[in-house]
């Protein structure tokens, strides 16, 4: 008997190996990391400053095709407009790391903003990459959508054609406004987690 | 590109080939006034796109196997993509990030009915910008493409044109589109088709690409588990695999697995294993994990259905028998436990008296007595599996790092042992004398019933044993507590059933007596030498207050059960009792609450002694991501062993591998270091490196030989002496 408690507890040890892992990708359904990170303007910034609003989260490299295939078509401006109509903050982030291929000064960000008359609630200047590891970003751009309660609804693709073929949006459903959409009307997202396409977030 | 920059480059064969055309055209064209038109026309015909074009950072260029196709055939095209250094294109999943190639083939006149394959996709290469993982090609690849040519093909030109529109992503750090139409011309003849300057490039693709059928001697499985997938090579012969180099897995789905998670080899006796990280995107188990096996004797292309243990590491074969074999020996103790074993006298009695039974009655009733048993068994396990389902649903740990869990099996068994002593007894009342009626019936009800009776009525002293097994399979597969239920139940039936297919085994049969109620009570002490246990590990796990918390739990734990022993059939002494536990399991609740202050103050000190005391001359040092850094830099050769006092397999492999003399002197005298990461706590610097090897618990041994840019290897998690010795002898070298 005394045996069997022993391989019992032998079998308990081995059974410990299932504990839970650490884990870096922020999932549907989870809350929305803190982290401080410097904005455009300089200023300290983190998604508790939008607290009670919902918050689109938009991974951004200007030279990357995937991106300027939603800003010169002005897919990307005219979502921002109606982000900005259904009173949703909207945060632009650039995580590439200083040196790294999309990294850009607040001045040239500003300058970029202007002449791709582009209207985030804020850009943040994430030039340690940070806020991306938090949230495990991949691509330019990686979408993510979170509600007042700081959940995050939504995460992945802009929409539904992977291609850096501005002819492609016309046919496209945008994942970013159908969350949006679906979660102000009250109900649960229907396409909730898709696969990020775009080039990688250069940390 | 420059024509200086285009022979600056390290030239390859395209290149030459290239080079050797031009070089040709140039001659003729010189000394015979040749036009370089007919010559080119020859190999571009009147398309008015051309065979190849310069892109930035990639040169792109159409192909065929042979100089013609025959009407009825098949011929082998391509494209040929030549990258510049440090670009990549990729692969049918790019995976992190990027986009595959993407090509429409159009032939000319239209409408001749020519079908073009999907391209083959040769084996890429793992592409890693950290914290993401591509998987694409460098240098150089070419994408083949079948095309079908109809039998009744004819062709008054005798040449089809082939169009190819063209799309692609290159990256390095940043990415460029690019996108081309190309065309080359194919002459259709009957006559058998000759192979062509080109032929050699699709030779050497063919050797990267996959083969769909898989070693016939080889059998993989995949196994699920919460956080990976458990990819196994088994040869069925039975012999050993022996890798030089492990394999990698590619993934063809996205979101499947994480992609730049380290893909974790180990070997043994039963196989190769490949350790998956489950992307944290998969929301449900696939039902098949399909993708590209990269082994060094073949590419396979591979889709492998998923075996879903949704909680557990698989038990390997040994380990299944071993849990068998000791539940079987605990089902044939439990016959000898005071309230059972009358009943099986009774039984044996009736066999004797039974002279109007046949033999074959005799053996039915036997053999139906111990389905009853069974069957009332398996209602435990179905109890056991419908906690351990509720229980994960609700996120409670059923695992011996939870102290609540750990507190709770404490009291348990605790109490159970004290039924053993006969401090009370636990009576299902009404219920047993329902089930002794239902047991005096004659014939297979009456012995189905017995069955059942032997095992319910008899809970004052199967409970102890159902208890404590239920507690103890609580965290364990869903298999192992099916296992252990029905062995233990076989081993309650075997000495009924043998008695009745050889009822003259009665007479060897101990007479029932004191002796039963003894050694009742003397089975109390194994449990309490668990409870010893698992005091141990609580305490190891939360402060010495979190301790005195259980010891008071445990001290109401008995004061319930003594009251209850002493004024039996009271309801206020029941009522008594559960208040009693309920402050109890309180207690050890408000125990558990003391654990996260020691984490973050205990890390190295105190709550570090259960592991690392009983390590062998203090060779060890603590692990740190950066402490190992250091040592890698300096080129000295590792070992890592992260531990906990929890896991028991890590004690024995301490004892039994690591603490030997051999490999304590052979670590010495290589000038290993030694490392050692207590999980005890939970770690989260050691979280955060088991993770990296996709493992979500320990024991976890890792050697590093020092040399410049090495994967560690990854010992088994059973060591053995000679084991290990073979592992330092493998660095050596």
């Amino acid at each position: 008997m005394e045996k069997i408690m022993k391989k019992l507890g032998l079998y308990l040890g081995i059974i410990c190996l299932a504990l839970p892992t650490f884990s870096y990708a922020v999932k549907v359904g989870d809350a929305a990391p803190q982290v401080s990170v410097q904005d455009v303007n300089g200023k300290m910034t983190s998604l508790s400053d939008y607290k009670g609003k919902y918050v689109v989260l938009e991974w951004h490299n200007q030279g990357c095709p995937y991106v300027k295939k939603h800003y010169n078509s002005g897919n990307m401006q005219s979502l921002q407009a109606k982000a900005k109509e259904l009173g949703v903050v909207w945060l632009t982030v650039i995580s590439s790391k200083e040196g790294k291929q999309g990294f850009v000064t607040p001045e040239q960000e500003k300058a970029y903003l202007a002449e791709q008359k582009a209207m985030p609630t804020d850009v943040l200047m994430d030039t340690k990459s940070a806020f991306a590891t938090e949230f495990g970003a991949k691509t330019t751009p990686h979408m993510y959508v979170i509600d007042p309660k700081g959940v995050v609804i939504y995460t992945g693709a802009i929409d539904d054609h992977e291609s850096s073929d501005p002819a492609d949006i016309v046919k496209s459903k945008n994942y970013v406004l159908a969350a949006l959409t679906e979660s102000l009307s009250g109900k649960p997202v229907s396409v909730s987690s898709t696969r990020p396409y775009g080039c990688g977030v250069k940390y | 590109m420059s024509l200086a920059k285009y022979f600056s480059r390290k030239p390859n064969r395209a290149q030459w080939v290239n080079t050797f055309f031009y070089t040709l055209s140039w001659g003729l064209g010189m000394t015979a006034f040749w036009p370089s038109l007919v010559f080119s026309g020859a190999f571009s015909g009147q398309t008015s796109a051309p065979i190849s074009a310069h892109r930035p950072h990639v040169d792109v260029q159409l192909m065929k196997e042979t100089l013609s196709a025959a009407p009825g055939g098949s011929v082998e095209v391509g494209v040929y993509f030549q990258l510049e250094k440090g670009w990549h294109l990729y692969w049918k999943n790019p995976g992190d990030s990027g986009e595959p190639p993407k090509m429409a083939w159009s032939f000319y006149p239209a409408g001749l009915g020519i079908q073009a394959s999907q391209n083959e996709w040769p084996t890429p290469l793992r592409i890693e910008t950290p914290p993401l993982m591509q998987y694409g090609y460098s240098q150089e690849v070419l994408l083949p493409v079948s095309l079908e040519i109809p039998k009744d093909l004819a062709l008054a030109s005798g040449e089809v044109q082939i169009e190819l529109k063209l799309h692609w992503l290159v990256c390095q750090e940043s990415c460029i589109p690019g996108a081309a139409t190309l065309g080359m011309p194919l002459r259709i003849q009957a006559e058998k088709p000759k192979r062509g300057p080109q032929a050699e490039f699709f030779d050497e693709a063919r050797l990267r690409i996959p083969k769909r059928e898989l070693r016939p001697e080889w059998r993989l499985s995949v196994f699920a588990h919460p956080h990976d997938f458990e990819l196994r090579i088994v040869d069925q012969r039975g012999q050993a695999l022996e890798f030089s180099r492990p394999p990698v897995f590619f993934p063809a789905d996205p979101e499947v697995i994480e992609n730049a998670a380290h893909q974790i080899f180990s070997q043994d006796a039963q196989g190769a294993k490949l350790t998956l990280v489950r992307s944290e995107q998969l929301k449900e188990t696939p039902h098949e994990i399909r993708g590209v096996l990269d082994t060094e004797v073949g590419l396979y292309d591979v889709s492998i259905l998923v075996k879903d243990e949704t909680s557990h590491p698989a038990l390997s074969w040994m380990e299944w028998v071993q849990a068998a074999f000791f539940a079987l020996l605990g089902g044939m103790i439990l016959n000898l436990m005071p309230c059972v074993f009358p009943v099986l006298s009774i039984k044996a009695l009736s066999i004797l008296n039974s002279s109007g039974q046949s033999r074959a009655q005799l053996r039915a009733g036997g053999l139906i007595y111990g389905l009853g048993i069974l069957v009332s068994l398996w209602f435990f396990a179905a109890l056991t599996l419908i906690l351990r389902g509720s229980g994960g649903q609700l996120g409670w740990g059923f695992q011996l790092q939870s102290p609540l869990f750990i507190a709770c099996l404490c009291l348990l068994i605790y109490l159970m042992s004290l039924n053993l002593l006969g401090v009370f007894e636990i009576s299902l009342g009404s219920l047993s004398g329902a089930g002794g009626q239902l047991a005096q019936k004659s014939g297979h009800a009456g012995s189905f019933f017995t069955g059942v009776l032997a095992v319910l009525v008899a809970t004052p002293c199967t409970a102890p044993f159902m208890g404590s097994a239920m507690g103890l399979t609580l965290g364990q597969p869903a298999a192992v507590v099916i296992t252990v239920f029905t062995f233990l139940g076989v081993g309650l039936a075997f000495p009924y059933v043998l008695l009745s297919f050889y009822p003259q085994l009665e007479n060897i049969l101990p007479r029932p007596g004191r002796w039963m109620e003894s050694l009742k009570q003397f089975l109390a002490f194994p449990l309490l030498a668990t409870v010893i246990w698992l005091m141990w590990i609580y305490g190891l796990e939360t402060r010495l207050e979190g301790e005195l918390y259980l010891w008071i739990a445990l001290l109401l734990a008995s004061l319930a059960a003594w009251q209850l022993g002493r004024w039996p059939g009271r309801s206020l002494g029941l009522l008594s009792f559960v208040i009693l536990l309920g402050v109890s399991l309180w207690l050890s609740y408000a125990g558990t609450a003391l654990r996260t202050a020691t984490s973050a103050t205990g890390a190295n000190g105190a709550t570090g002694n259960g592991a690392s005391s009983s390590a062998s001359g203090g060779a060890w040092e603590k692990y740190s991501n950066s402490r190992l850094e250091e040592l890698l830099k300096a080129k000295r050769p590792v070992f890592v062993d992260f531990t906990a006092a929890w896991c028991v397999t890590c004690k024995v492999n301490e004892h039994l591998a690591l603490e030997q003399t051999e490999v304590v002197d052979r670590f010495k005298t290589m000038g290993v270091r030694m490392l050692r990461g207590d999980w005890t706590n939970g770690d989260p610097e050691i979280t955060q490196a088991l993770s990296r090897f996709g493992r979500n618990g320990v024991p976890l041994y890792l050697l590093y030989s020092g040399k410049n840019g090495d994967i560690p290897r990854v010992l088994p998690q059973i060591l053995t002496a000679s084991g290990v010795l073979k592992e330092l002898n493998a660095i050596a070298r």
